[in-house]
């Protein structure tokens, strides 16, 4: 098996009769037994060129070029030629395992489609194979589970019954695309190995696509860097990761985010005795059922502070808790049990007046810069919401002022207070949200994965704002994230989250670099990184040439 | 699943209940005594008096209203003040025209709507999508009852094929049979149209999502990839429309019954306005409204099959 | 890099060939409701026995009825009857529609379940059955198909606002405005309603057509505006009568209501294509 793509181009041809050019001049190779990495940040068309390997492209879209698979031109196909080879020579994973499988579907047959379709087989033999398929991708309890829907299994497992379906007929090649970027870190992991081992036990060759650096090094041999839908750059990934030829790679392997390990003299940092602007101490919020059961306990007896100027982040997995307490210091639901002083003030014994004029002192920051500016108001009226209920809020050239200001700050001109949301990128839409939590001069900013929905590069620069305005105006963080490497590089002390409650706590440099609780030594091994290549499969194959790097 | 089964159960007797209610209040406690519309402005006040007794409107509310759900139980809703036959009886007789009428029409609608609207999803933006889209347009925009009309004109005044209106009686069930042909047609086009439309964009909605695609990288069949994939997922909006239109045939049966003189239950409600009996119209109505609320809870019960994932939730 | 290359294209069925022609079907009947008010090739119910069951261009466009009234001049005023009363009624299903569905999304749980109920019992009332209860206690007239229509609106309106509202307050600006002190109702007309207007506005022109075609079988029935105020749909009313003799009367009306429903319809999904692409061609 060999994989040769010569991609002219990917044109979009649209509705109102104008026609965009997505990808332009790609071509690489993936010979038999290899693993390639298509990198790049979104728009960058890496997965429009495996979904053309496919035939799978968007309707619309045309491939022009020659997407070669052992010299058959694949583009040349005919549809039903193009269909017998999907799935069979070639198998794809997808991303969101939440919605690649169907809902309505029993997971067994789900498997045994596919088989039936390439192989000739009786029923009762596809299922005894889909039944083994599940068992090597290490389903717990195959037998039962078969009959199981998607629904019921969790992220983690439906991305292995992905992986189960994509290698049912015995391909050849697998395509993934982002297999695991909607997996909690842990759960990546686990499936990267699997995934290795899978290729390299069954000899197959991998093509993934992935935006994440440290994921693309710790299983591709070589790499393929895309822009725009532009090559950028391509070879062997240590050589392109540890030595990079062009500026754009260059920028995307620094802005990854890492820690400065010099402290900086920050002026405006807290003196040890003053009061932290924001403490909670013991703080719980449990669900009970209608009769009092206790159902879960979301955050579990947390107490921590963060003082003026200084980074508190939190980390943790999906479920872990750190959103329902990001809900609870913004005021918007109550604990259980347990204070949050807010300058020393008890929030929660405050009257809901107190209460609205308190909140000025702190302001939130979402993940979705979409979803958290409404697409109807112009910038000026978003960045003055907190003004709302403000008795001393200044109105008319005041308070425009005060706008410029705050738009100024966050690297915007106060003429952008004039236009709407979807005039923005998204790297500016945080900005804008960031601008709207510092109208009112908070001393404590609330941001609830501030920079997860953002490309590398857009992070990089919202993370260094984030520094500036802590190095500036003193403002301090509460700064909460699933990802290891944006805390670790951000924060001054961290607290690690696991089922509400912290495990580890400390300045971030002394839990990273020592970390001594066994939930923070996994979290911190499962994390990908780029100086940790070739950690998945074909380990026999090539770990000497490593070592020779 | 024992759970949400009594959930739904509760709430289909509350709305059931709310229902009654407000016909009751609507036909009996509002201005206008039903004996004094029933006899007309002329009526002795001792007139009105002795039929009010003879109603029993006498009682107080919600007596009244008690008496005539515990009748609905065992089969008594009253006597017809202008035919004087128990209203049960004249409702089962009538439904024997009615309920016919409204399955053929919905068959008819679910033989064409769906397979049109599948068509066209899978065939989108082109020659088959332009074709079912447009004749959804305008199948929606004809009335039903105008329809009818231009179905007598056509098949009865100028081919003769079918007679232009009027039921022979199940005793002859041919002919029966052939008598609702014309009224289910023109009963079934509106809701066709509906039909196609929203299974055309149930099906293209569907379509997007990202399990279309696995499916298509196994290397399934389109027609296995439609029907299997899309269309199963689809399901829900398709089957919640059906049971909607089961009001609309309904309505529409009132109207198109009207049309072609059938003696349904559409053309006895129809009647009893005209005769002013009360008791009739509110028995038709809480007949109706009932059919409805439980054609809703048949339709809600059958989510639980056709999304597994509801079978989870409380 | 993208580039952007013009194409030609057939030229008449553009992206929105529904919304112009439903815009110009719908400026037709608009225009002739409105022109009725003033003018009217003849006067609309006078009757002209010696003239009547006339068929088209022998007398008037489109012949006369078994008054010998003209029918086109019927046709004209019928336009302007019919447009009012579903316009009022769409009005009221608007108005109390969004005012319940959009609380029904603000104020979760128990509010919401009793309004949701709401809509499930008036929902099982269809308008036909509403306006024959109606005009068994006041009798026909422009009221009884205002009032029909209008409640049965009211559950379509609670159930797509809510839908539309729900959207809206999943976005975290609602959180940030709840984070600022704003309350439910104050997010509701500040957030939330100014997102949904566009949706609303799409379904109700939608709703106006579907109100015609309702109207015109109430006064099939009789059940709408009293004679002899000119109404399409009593106008099929009197055809069934002269079937066979002047098929013409029962033709005209009939596609007076088709091509005002369907521009409504057009007009809506036009719209609905242009400002919400994402739900092409929905229910």
């Amino acid at each position: 098996m060999k994989l040769s793509v010569a991609l002219e181009s990917i044109v979009h041809s649209q509705w109102d009769g104008t026609s965009r050019t997505l990808v332009e001049k790609i071509a690489f190779e993936v010979p038999q037994g290899t693993t390639m990495g298509i990198v790049g940040e979104s728009g960058s068309g890496k997965s429009l060129t495996s979904l053309a390997i496919m035939g799978l492209l968007p309707p619309g879209m045309k491939a022009n070029g020659r997407i070669e698979l052992d010299g058959t031109d694949l583009l040349q196909l005919s549809p039903p030629a193009m269909r017998k080879m999907r799935g069979a020579r070639v198998g794809m994973i997808f991303q969101e395992p939440m919605t690649a499988l169907n809902p309505a579907m029993r997971i067994g047959d789900q498997i045994t489609e596919g088989l039936l379709a390439h192989k000739p087989m009786t029923h009762a033999q596809a299922r005894a194979e889909a039944l083994r398929l599940l068992e090597r991708v290490r389903i717990p309890d195959a037998r039962r589970r078969i009959d199981s829907y998607p629904h019921e299994m969790s992220g983690g497992q439906r991305q292995r019954v992905g992986i189960a379906i994509a290698l049912a007929p015995g391909p050849s090649l697998l395509i993934a695309d982002e297999p695991t970027t909607a997996l909690d870190v842990t759960v990546q992991a686990e499936v990267l190995a699997l995934l290795g081992e899978l290729i390299s036990d069954l000899q197959m060759s991998l093509l993934m696509v992935s935006h994440d650096l440290g994921v693309i090094a710790s299983i591709c041999e070589r790499t393929l860097v895309m822009k725009s839908g532009q090559h950028v750059e391509s070879g062997d990934t240590q050589l392109v990761l540890r030595n990079p030829q062009q500026p754009y790679t260059r920028r995307l392997i620094s802005a990854i985010p890492r820690r400065d390990d010099e402290d900086k003299a920050r002026p405006l940092a807290a003196h040890p005795s003053e009061t932290p602007v924001l403490e909670v101490q013991n703080l719980s919020r449990e669900y009970r059922s209608l009769s009092g059961q206790v159902l879960s306990k979301a955050v579990n007896d947390l107490s921590f502070s963060v003082k003026r100027g200084t980074i508190f982040g939190i980390v943790g997995e999906s479920g872990c808790g750190k959103s329902t307490l990001s809900r609870i210091v913004m005021g918007l639901d109550r604990p259980t049990a347990g204070k949050v002083l807010f300058d020393g003030t008890d929030l929660f014994t405050q009257s809901p007046r107190e209460l609205r004029l308190a909140r000025r002192g702190f302001q939130m920051v979402f993940q979705d810069p979409r979803g958290s500016l409404d697409p109807r108001q112009r910038v000026s009226r978003i960045i003055a919401e907190p003004l709302y209920l403000d008795p001393h809020a200044p109105k008319g050239s005041a308070r425009e002022d005060m706008i410029a200001e705050a738009l100024t700050s966050v690297g915007l001109t106060p003429d952008d207070a004039r236009k709407y949301p979807h005039q923005f990128s998204g790297g500016q839409r945080q900005r804008i949200a960031i601008a709207r939590a510092l109208i009112c001069r908070p001393k404590l900013v609330i941001a609830d994965e501030p920079v997860s929905a953002l490309d590398l590069s857009v992070q990089a620069q919202v993370l260094e704002l984030i520094r500036e305005l802590r190095d500036t105006q003193g403002i301090a963080f509460l700064f909460i994230s699933h990802s290891l490497a944006v805390v670790e590089s951000i924060s001054d002390e961290i607290g690690v989250m696991h089922r509400g409650a912290f495990v580890e706590t400390g300045k971030a440099r002394d839990v990273f670099g020592n970390p001594s609780h066994s939930y923070t030594q996994t979290l911190i091994a499962a994390e990908p990184r780029i100086d940790q290549p070739r950690r998945y499969g074909l380990v026999s194959a090539s770990g000497s040439a490593i070592e020779a790097l | 699943m024992a759970g949400i089964l009594l959930r739904r159960l509760g709430s289909f007797t509350l709305t059931l209940l709310i229902a009654s209610l407000l016909i009751f209040v609507c036909m009996d406690l509002l201005p206008g005594n039903a004996a004094a519309i029933l006899l007309g402005t002329a009526a002795r006040p001792d007139t009105i008096a002795a039929l009010e007794q003879q109603l029993g409107l006498d009682q107080p509310a919600y007596i009244r209203y008690l008496t005539w759900i515990a009748g609905a139980f065992i089969g008594n809703l009253g006597e017809s003040a202008s035919y004087g036959v128990p209203v049960g009886g004249l409702i089962a007789e009538r439904l024997a025209v009615t309920l016919p009428l409204a399955a053929m029409a919905l068959f008819i609608a679910v033989a064409i709507g769906v397979p049109m609207g599948v068509w066209a999803a899978a065939r989108w933006r082109k020659a088959p999508d332009r074709i079912a889209s447009g004749f959804a347009q305008v199948g929606i925009a004809i009335p039903d009852f105008w329809f009818g009309l231009l179905l007598i004109l056509t098949f009865s005044t100028t081919l003769q094929w079918f007679s232009a209106g009027g039921f022979p009686g199940w005793q002859t069930p041919l002919g029966a049979l052939k008598s609702l042909i014309l009224p289910a047609v023109a009963l079934a086009l509106p809701q066709a149209a509906i039909l196609i439309r929203v299974t055309r964009s149930a099906v293209l909605d569907v379509s997007g999502d990202d399990f279309i695609r696995t499916a298509q990288a196994k290397g399934l069949t389109e027609g296995r990839i439609l029907w299997r994939h899309a269309v199963r997922n689809a399901l829900v909006p398709i089957v919640t429309i059906i049971g909607l239109q089961f009001s609309f045939l309904i309505a529409g049966a009132v109207l198109v019954e009207n049309v072609f003189n059938l003696p349904g239950i559409g053309r006895l409600a129809f009647q009893a306005l005209s005769q002013r009996d009360l008791v009739v119209i509110r028995n038709v109505a809480m007949f109706f409204a009932g059919l409805v609320i439980l054609v809703n809870f048949l339709v809600d019960l059958s989510y639980l099959w056709l999304d597994p994932r509801l079978r989870a939730r409380r | 890099m993208t580039a952007i290359v013009a194409k030609p294209r057939r030229p008449w069925f553009g992206p929105h060939f529904r919304l112009h022609l439903g815009m110009s079907i719908t400026g037709v009947v608009v225009g002739m409701a409105l022109l009725s008010l003033v003018w009217t090739p003849a006067p609309p119910t006078k009757m002209r026995i010696a003239m009547k069951l006339k068929p088209p261009l022998e007398s008037g466009l489109a012949g006369t009825d078994q008054f010998g009234r003209d029918i086109f001049s019927l046709l004209m005023s019928g336009a302007w009857n019919s447009l009012s009363i579903a316009v009022v009624a769409i009005g009221i299903g608007v108005v109390a529609g969004v005012a319940l569905g959009t609380t029904a999304a603000a104020k979760r749980g128990f509010i919401e379940e009793i309004i949701m109920r709401f809509a499930d019992v008036v929902f099982a009332f269809p308008a036909v059955i509403s306006a024959i209860m109606i005009a068994a206690l006041i009798g026909s007239g422009a009221t009884t198909p205002i009032i029909a229509i209008g409640l049965f609106n009211i559950p379509v309106f609670i159930r797509i606002s809510r839908a539309l509202a729900q959207r809206v307050w999943s976005n975290d600006f609602c959180l940030a405005a709840q984070a600022a002190g704003k309350g439910a109702f104050r997010i509701t007309t500040d957030h939330v309603l100014p997102n949904i207007a566009g949706g609303i506005a799409i379904q109700a022109t939608i709703q106006i057509g579907l109100a015609i075609l309702v109207e015109a079988g109430l006064s099939f029935l009789g059940l709408s505006l009293a004679p002899p105020s000119p109404s399409w749909g009593r106008m099929l009313g009197d055809a069934q009568t002269y079937l066979s003799q002047a098929p013409w009367m029962a033709i005209a009306p009939g596609l007076a209501v088709a091509i005002a429903v369907l521009g409504f319809n057009l007009l809506g999904d036009g719209l609905r294509d242009k400002f919400d692409p994402r739900t092409e061609g929905g229910a």
